[in-house]
């Protein structure tokens, strides 16, 4: 909760001297950050240039010289086709001609087609042009500095000021959701009207990507949904609310890179209507079913509180979908018999799991359990539970780590702190021939770490 | 394949001193998909990128050696890839950022470290802070910045360096690192609260001392 108003803080217009004298200092590591000249310690600036550029030179006339071999043998290839194929045709409609007279009539049609339309032409070939092809102007994408853009964060009762019309919100949203926050767009060369978006998030869907539920809520006076791009996905009209609506699958609203260096488009499902002059629209990016968004959608009214999390039927809220691996996926991949706790703090849930090969990069098989917090801020893993096989020589902590000794379930627990963030406490010991390490970040005390270790079994 | 033949406007002016290619727009020089890419395009776009790829790995890891041998990974790289750019589905910048970014995390990965196990890892670290023959190199402002880079961590530097290098707009660095434009806009925040109270702590302790 301290972040959140130090965020509240740093961003609004507040006069208090704090606020000032944060906001110079964030002035300032920002002009630093932009000042930065990193190429006045580049040794290959101009080297690298030349032998690239010499490399590029000699790769391009040795391209240049067996393309044009390839298009010789190509168009040779292409003379003889032209030759045989009608050539063919031609004796063979001929044999036809002779042995079949009924078929006589359809032979002469082709000829006369044939030679009407194909080969006696007054037309100037058309040849593929092999150079002169002049280049397409890409849109030019300006290099100027773009200013930071502040965190916008707004309640619901400031979007609806920005806003300047009654915000209808959700009471019921999918499994594992929580609400972030409001956003309020202001018209733009695309948007002719202010839109609202209620932004919901549920977890990670992938090491990188949030999974999110956006509701956009912008005036619409036509009473009909506005003309969107969609371009190869499912589109399917349907009734919402008693209104008509649409129904949009694997709709691309932009690009992602990916590790080949290829373009990618993300998808998107998204769901639409217009009611009493506003257009909705609720999208998500991690493929939720249309039964899911509908049922968001049916329990949008004007005026209410938004929901803020879904809570099961004991009120406990619920746990963001996980990925990746689990706990059964994992031991069978590891030939573990895994630990993993009974005891979670409060919001605490199972993210996922990592089996490690043993390669250059780890020296033994290792399993590491991901834990996190919905009410974290960012989507670091505040938790983790690393296990593999128990060494043959006791491990010794490098001295410079001062540690405790604690008793747990008859087992001797090495506990210490360490300076660098983000995991700054771990819990170490050994048990069973494995040897398990958990590492929590500071929103961990040291005695809900000791409560998660006491309460892991295989 | 459809040899393109570089506009004349474009050969003049790459002839120019560097001052002058600056200004040439590199998109401009990219040929369509799976054509040859001329040497004098590839340089206006080496002329154009290079210190912002430069700045962006070193940011990244804060060493100029490192930096240097990454930056031509980038670059031999980028000779191929260039055929397989498509302009309509997304803007040039971004699209070479996504290779750099992909060759600066095959080297972290390359790396004898645990990326995602936090006890080895730190046992691995066995000096988080540059040499003292590589801080050398670097003058006491930039090192100051570069050590409190360390303070963050692989995600919230990676942003950093996308922000202050080539100047993405969040929006792009969500596209190219497949966060949404919300949590770039939350892990910026936080990096720069954190880089301000290490440098502002710095400073404290030179006080103090």
């Amino acid at each position: 909760m301290n972040e959140k108003s130090d965020n509240t803080s740093l961003f609004n217009n507040s006069d208090s001297p704090e606020f000032n004298e944060s906001a110079e200092d964030n002035k300032k590591i920002i002009k630093r950050l932009e000042q930065f000249n990193s190429t006045g310690y580049s040794r290959v600036q101009n080297t690298l240039r030349a032998k690239l550029l010499a490399e590029l030179g000699s790769t391009r006339s040795d391209g240049r010289q067996g393309n044009t071999n390839k298009k010789t043998k190509k168009n040779r290839m292409s003379q003889l086709r032209w030759i045989l194929v009608p050539s063919g045709i031609i004796l063979f409609l001929a044999a036809v001609n002779i042995i079949f007279p009924p078929m006589r009539i359809y032979a002469q049609e082709f000829f006369s087609r044939l030679l009407g339309n194909t080969l006696i032409t007054n037309e100037t070939p058309q040849i593929e042009p092999t150079f002169d092809a002049t280049i397409a102007e890409t849109p030019y994408v300006s290099l100027t500095p773009i200013p930071w853009q502040s965190l916008r964060r707004l309640t619901l009762e400031e979007a609806e000021q920005e806003a300047g019309f009654t915000i209808s919100t959700p009471s019921q949203i999918p499994a594992g959701y929580r609400l972030a926050y409001f956003d309020v767009l202001q018209p733009d060369e695309l948007n002719p009207y202010v839109a609202v978006m209620i932004i919901y998030e549920g977890g990670l869907q992938n090491n990188d990507t949030i999974r999110t539920m956006t509701i956009r809520q912008l005036y619409n006076q036509e009473g009909k949904i506005n003309r969107l791009a969609i371009g190869d996905a499912d589109f399917q009209e349907i009734k919402v609310r008693n209104q008509d609506g649409v129904w949009l699958e694997g709709v691309s609203p932009a690009t992602t890179i990916q590790e080949d260096d290829s373009m990618n488009d993300r998808k998107l499902n998204m769901l639409g209507w217009v009611e009493n002059g506003f257009e909705f629209w609720i999208s998500s990016n991690d493929n939720l079913p249309l039964d899911q968004l509908l049922m968001v959608a049916e329990s949008i009214q004007k005026g209410q509180a938004a929901v803020e999390r879904n809570v099961d039927s004991l009120g406990v809220e619920t746990c963001p979908t996980t990925y990746g691996m689990n706990i059964e996926a994992a031991e069978e991949a590891s030939g573990f018999d895994l630990f993993s706790p009974d005891y979670l703090p409060e919001t605490y849930c199972f993210n996922t799991v990592e089996v490690y090969a043993a390669d250059q990069n780890v020296e033994e098989l290792t399993v590491a359990i991901f834990y996190r917090s919905v009410e974290a801020k960012s989507e670091d893993n505040p938790l983790v539970i690393t296990q593999k096989i128990q060494g043959e020589e006791p491990f010794n902590l490098p001295a410079e780590f001062k540690s405790t000794s604690i008793s747990l379930r008859n087992t001797q627990v090495v506990y210490f702190e360490q300076p660098l963030e983000p995991y700054l406490k771990i819990l170490m010991w050994e048990e069973n021939g494995y040897e398990i390490v958990l590492s929590g970040n500071n929103d961990l005390s040291q005695t809900e770490l000791t409560l998660i270790a006491d309460s892991m079994h295989q | 394949m459809i040899e393109i033949r570089i506009r004349q406007t474009i050969q003049k002016k790459s002839q120019h001193t560097m001052d002058s290619q600056r200004k040439v727009n590199p998109t401009n020089v990219i040929p369509f998909s799976g054509a040859t890419i001329e040497p004098e395009a590839f340089a206006a776009i080496y002329d154009n990128f290079f210190p912002a790829v430069h700045k962006y790995i070193l940011l990244r890891t804060s060493d100029a050696q490192i930096a240097d041998d990454l930056t031509a990974q980038v670059f031999e790289r980028l000779i191929k890839a260039l055929q397989g750019y498509q302009a309509q589905k997304g803007a040039f910048e971004a699209w070479l950022f996504g290779i750099v970014r992909h060759i600066v995390n095959d080297h972290f990965r390359s790396l004898k470290r645990f990326p995602n196990l936090p006890f080895h890892s730190l046992l691995q670290k066995a000096d988080p802070s540059p040499t003292p023959e590589k801080t050398l190199i670097f003058q006491e402002r930039d090192n100051e910045l570069l050590n409190a880079l360390g303070c963050l961590n692989k995600r919230e530097r990676e942003l950093i360096a996308f922000k202050f290098s080539v100047e993405l707009n969040n929006r792009q660095i969500a596209q190219l690192t497949g966060l949404s434009e919300n949590n770039v806009s939350v892990i910026l925040f936080r990096a720069l609260r954190k880089l301000r109270d290490r440098m502002l702590e710095g400073k404290k302790n030179e006080r103090e001392i």
